[in-house]
């Protein structure tokens, strides 16, 4: 009893040294990857746990393996955005204007009552005051409300759009907002475009944008 | 970056100690098998007291070494070899041939087993590693 007393310490500390190095998120916004390392973690700790005859080694190795496993592929997620999106997927819009998109809804296997529980949450209980719905990749779903229109850009639009992001520019965001990269180019002010962490326009039609840091 | 560079540092280490660890507990297996075959040939010649001699040795090496392997191996499997290594002392005691080939059998199987499941092959891999029960023997 005491060698499980003792093992149960040991496998504590070193789980708890493993989320640690997994990164500060809730259960809520793990991405499906995280999730599944979690859970396998959790799974693996209580081997040694329940048989004494199991060396302790038999847990903390698997859960090595999978925080190796995990960091690596955190890694390759920053640095390839396409493998971020193979990999967390991508946040799909499923309220738009108002109106609910069926067909996303239907591809993501969600139902109405799900979409109307997680808006009432939110406080949302009039559908026709959302601009857009988001079902994000962690599950959550944000909420775009309509706003009173300021100017022109956006009366047309109304919303904040990424133009560059993490030195990649997004064609179809400038598509959406009407603009071509000539019209971004001018607004970088002669800042090359790999040199932009992020730019974009807010709900009012303002740019920004943030550099890179120097290194 | 940080991370990422340490989870690969830790990576080689970790595959590095695997496999120098479980390619010194194979020679160890191998040389316990060795010297259980060593006994097993002593015994068929009837020369008991060699036999027995051998028999110490194996014992010997097995219990020095018998804490390193609880690191890393099932205690069930190892407990079955101490199983086996009480038995091939009694038999040899009694000088009874029969049982003494059969518990040397026993002791080999199982430390070949120990190797095999080790090994990295597909069986091991998809497959449960084999098990084996000494009560089925005897």
């Amino acid at each position: 009893m005491l060698i499980s007393f003792l093992r149960t310490i040991l496998t504590y500390i070193f789980v708890v040294v493993a989320i640690r190095v997994m990164g500060k998120r809730q259960v809520g916004q793990l991405e499906p990857a995280e999730l599944v390392i979690t859970l396998m973690i959790s799974d693996l700790a209580t081997i040694p746990l329940n048989h004494v005859s199991v060396p302790l080694l038999y847990g903390v190795i698997p859960i090595l393996t999978l925080i190796i496993a995990e960091a690596s592929l955190s890694f390759i997620v920053l640095k390839s955005r396409k493998f971020r999106k193979v990999i967390s997927g991508t946040p799909v819009v499923i309220i738009e204007d108002g109106k609910v998109c069926e067909q996303e809804m239907a591809k993501l296997r969600f139902n109405f009552d799900d979409l109307m529980e997680m808006l009432r949450m939110q406080g949302n209980t009039d559908i026709n005051d959302i601009k857009y719905g988001i079902l994000e990749t962690s599950g959550n779903l944000s909420v775009i409300k309509k706003t009173k229109p300021k100017n022109e850009v956006a009366n047309y639009l109304g919303l904040p759009f990424m133009f560059i992001c993490d030195g990649n520019i997004s064609h179809k965001s400038l598509m959406l907002y009407n603009k071509d990269e000539k019209w971004l180019e001018k607004h970088l002010n002669g800042t090359d475009i790999k040199d932009v962490l992020f730019a974009g326009v807010d709900e009012n039609g303002k740019f920004y944008l943030q550099e890179r840091k120097q290194k | 970056m940080k991370t990422f560079i340490v989870a690969m540092l830790v990576l080689i280490i970790l595959v590095g100690s695997v496999f120098s660890i479980s390619a010194y507990l194979t020679n160890v297996e191998i040389d316990l098998i060795e010297i259980a075959e060593e006994v097993s040939v002593f015994s068929k010649k009837g020369e008991w007291d060699v036999a027995f001699k051998r028999f110490e040795k194996l014992s010997d090496k097995w219990d020095k070494k018998e804490n390193i392997f609880s690191v890393f191996y099932n205690h069930e499997d190892l407990d079955d070899i101490n199983l086996a290594m009480g038995n091939l002392k009694e038999s040899i005691l009694h000088n009874d041939l029969e049982h003494t080939l059969k518990a040397v059998s026993e002791i080999k199987i199982l430390l070949e087993r120990l190797i095999k499941n080790e090994s990295l092959s597909i069986e091991n891999i998809l497959l449960a590693p084999n098990r084996f029960f000494c009560h089925i023997m005897l």
